[in-house]
């Protein structure tokens, strides 16, 4: 886990001072609203439909309990109690007061943590493989290349005011946890014959009003040039991403327009001046980070405790769903990354409250060297679990309610806060999941269904990524009403895709009923062992419409 | 106050190589401005007016550098840049490349602009880091670009 050196710290302590100074402003009247906006915004503060809203930036997803344990403190003592995990592995608190906030992000600091960059038009919170340095299908760990880009992203002078937001995913495994074909930047970390690092860059993949997969702009660039590059790109967006429409202003409207070759070929000519330049990587820089990122010292688990464990998994059923869905191969024998489930009927999905923030850091520190990780699906997950700790663990989630052995099920689904505090929803997201998550409550069944992702957005926006869910749920407004347009056949990772639109859309009531049709459709179709998506790919849309319209 | 030089009122003070100086530049954005005043003004008025002493290229935030308008802004006592509002970061950008096509066209710019500076007090996380692993070198702090 990365810890801050004197440069980090001394900048976020600025910023804390510099905000402080601001907010005082603005409180007497000095800084009219308009000019307090761009700044707050730089602070992760926005105003929401009822309240300000605080998003704290949790860099690539890495949290280590301390931190997280803040989070809580700052949640009860300064919110409602509890916080929202969101899709971009940040943490939004919804009820903060205004005028507190300086102060919040004063404790932030102590603990390393800050708002800094969570909204405005700059690079954003970088995310990456919730599984980065444990998984077992990894090339490269990306744990270091993130925290790089944090470091030259962090307070760029020249990128604060770009057109539109910037989102960039960095993997490095064969499987694409990262979602990185859907971000203004992907970057697919490779070794090369030699064993050294290479960068897949993509570029213009994005969701939103118009959702768009990325394309390769570099298949093979040196590690040594990531910066240098990254600012090549980044600048040629600047100069020429749209700025007279914010609906055409990301860079997948730029790459579009300009086509890939043509952008490339902007990106290198810029590029060609930066090359070799100061800031291009040197081993000892790399290395200076990747030390942060080193191995803890696992002790050993013997075979027979391994083997205990996978006898208990056949005998005690509850136990064996938990390690089916929520537990995950680890690149150690021995250990296991769990996956703790935020995703509970009753509770909005990646909502936790002070009280299981600082329950949940204490299992991190007695369960998993004290770290965290936040995933993009709005779960957390301990990554470094002993599996002769397991049936312990799983006691103690049972207890907390964050055992829920849905992990990568339709309950599983992605949900953004919504019209319940979204200013900008056109509709609410949070009692569509909800009602969907009561209706299909049956473990049997959600497991017969098998791997299905259902991600639910409020709006255009896309926060809850529903162009890639294989079910998404759009919230539109229709003459002041609030409807839900369904779409079919999107999906993440390496094959991603971009649903399609089923069709006219429906009123809340019906939601659960038109899902419930989809799956009846799925379960009679679906040959051998295919998954919903698989289906879906084999037969097409047609089925699904001609069933929900009937 | 008629009588007094029209542009004494936005005289503003800087640091410049760590001496206080004095800038008294004018920004004209339309028409000429008066003989003898030192101006700022818009690039596309032509080169005759930049030539003379006294006389700095505006450029606007969409402004494309070619060949002929780099070789203009090395000739020029300075160079600025619009930002219509200041939430239109493309200024930025294009003061890098700037700034680096006249360094390219020979004009000591780095040594000139970087000597004695303070700290990059709005560098990013990396070049602080980066500059200060590097310490003062001669003529003051290294740039980044
Ligand atoms: C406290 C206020 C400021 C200080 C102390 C400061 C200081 C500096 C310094 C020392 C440099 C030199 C970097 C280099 O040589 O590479 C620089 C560059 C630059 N500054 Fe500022 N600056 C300030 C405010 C601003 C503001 C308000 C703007 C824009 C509205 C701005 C825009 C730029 C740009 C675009 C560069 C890059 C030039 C280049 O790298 O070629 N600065 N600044
Ligand atoms: S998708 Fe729309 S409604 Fe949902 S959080 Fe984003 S902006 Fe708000």
């Amino acid at each position: 886990m990365y810890r801050y050196d004197s440069h980090d710290q001394t900048l976020v302590n600025e910023r804390v001072a510099q905000f402080r100074d601001q907010m005082e402003r603005y409180l007497a009247g000095r800084l009219s609203e308009e000019e307090f906006l761009p700044l707050r915004v730089q602070n992760g503060l926005y105003i929401q439909r009822y309240a300000p809203m605080l998003r704290i930036a949790i860099p690539y997803g890495m949290l280590a309990a301390y931190q997280l344990r803040k989070l809580g403190d700052l949640a009860r003592d300064y919110d409602r109690g509890y916080g929202h995990f969101t899709t971009r592995t940040n943490l939004q608190l919804n009820w903060p007061k205004f005028e507190t906030v300086p102060d919040m992000l004063a404790e932030l600091a102590s603990v390393q943590m800050h708002a800094i960059q969570t909204s405005g038009n700059d690079i954003r919170n970088t995310t990456t493989d919730q599984f980065a340095g444990v998984a077992e299908d990894e090339e490269v760990d990306p744990r270091p290349w993130c925290e790089l880009i944090r470091q030259w992203s962090t307070f760029h002078p020249e990128f604060a005011y770009l057109p539109r937001k910037f989102k960039i995913a960095v993997t490095g495994a064969a499987e694409d946890r990262a979602a990185i074909q859907v971000h203004d930047v992907g970057l697919r970390l490779w070794r090369d014959a030699q064993g050294e690092v290479r960068v897949r860059v993509l570029a213009g993949g994005g969701l939103g009003r118009t959702p768009m997969i990325g394309e390769v702009v570099r298949d093979d660039l040196p590690w040594q040039h990531l910066l240098t590059y990254l600012e090549a790109l980044v600048r040629v967006y600047n100069q020429f991403g749209r700025r007279d429409n914010k609906f055409k202003a990301r860079i997948k409207i730029l790459v579009k327009a300009l086509g890939v070759e043509e952008f490339r070929r902007r990106v290198e000519e810029e590029w060609a001046h930066l090359k070799d330049g100061p800031q291009t990587l040197t081993r000892e820089s790399v290395e200076r980070v990747a030390a942060h990122f080193v191995d803890p010292e696992r002790r050993p688990v013997t075979d027979e405790a391994i083997a205990a464990i996978e006898a208990l998994r056949g005998e005690n059923r509850a136990f064996g769903r938990f390690m089916t869905n929520n537990v995950h191969g680890h690149k150690v024998p021995g250990y296991a990354s769990v996956t703790l489930s935020l995703k509970r009927s009753g509770h909005s999905p990646g909502d936790v409250t002070a009280e299981q923030m600082h329950q949940i850091a204490d299992l991190a520190d007695e369960y998993s060297f004290g770290e965290l990780r936040v995933t993009h699906e709005q779960n957390l997950v301990l990554s470094d679990v002993p599996m002769d700790r397991l049936e312990a663990l799983w006691h103690e989630l049972e207890a907390l309610g964050l055992a829920n052995p849905t992990v990568g099920t339709l309950a599983d689904l992605i949900c953004c806060p919504g019209g319940d505090y979204c200013a900008l929803a056109n509709a609410k997201s949070i009692p569509v999941a909800q009602a969907i998550q009561e209706r299909f409550e049956d473990l049997d069944f959600l497991y017969d269904l098998g791997p299905l992702e259902l991600n639910i957005s409020g709006c255009m926006n896309a926060c809850g990524h529903h162009h890639v869910g294989h079910i998404g749920i759009l919230g539109v407004d229709k003459k002041g009403e609030e409807w839900y347009q369904i779409s079919l056949g999107g999906a993440q990772g390496n094959a991603a895709s971009l649903g399609k639109i089923l069709g006219p859309s429906f009123s809340r009531e019906a939601v659960p009923g038109v899902i419930d049709t989809l799956l009846k459709v799925y379960v009679s179709e679906r040959s051998d062992d295919e998954t919903f998506l698989d289906t879906y790919r084999r037969i097409g849309l047609k089925p699904f419409k001609e069933r929900v319209y009937a | 106050m008629p009588d007094q030089a029209p542009h004494s009122a936005s005289q503003r003070p800087y640091l410049f190589r760590g001496q206080s100086a004095v800038d008294d530049w004018q920004l004209i954005r339309e028409g000429q401005p008066a003989a003898g005043v030192p101006a700022i003004v818009p690039s596309t008025n032509g080169s005759e007016g930049e030539r003379g002493q006294g006389r700095a290229p505006w450029l606007a935030a969409d402004t494309e550098l070619d060949d002929a308008l780099a070789a203009r802004l090395v000739a020029a006592p300075l160079v600025a840049i619009d930002f219509p509002k200041f939430t239109d970061g493309r200024g930025y950008s294009l003061a890098r490349i700037a700034a680096r096509a006249s360094r390219l066209s020979g004009r000591d710019s780095r040594h000139r602009r970087c000597a004695g500076r303070p700290a990059l007090l709005h560098a990013s996380l990396w070049l602080r880091r980066l500059l200060a692993a590097r310490g003062p070198v001669a003529g003051g702090t290294p740039c980044a670009t």
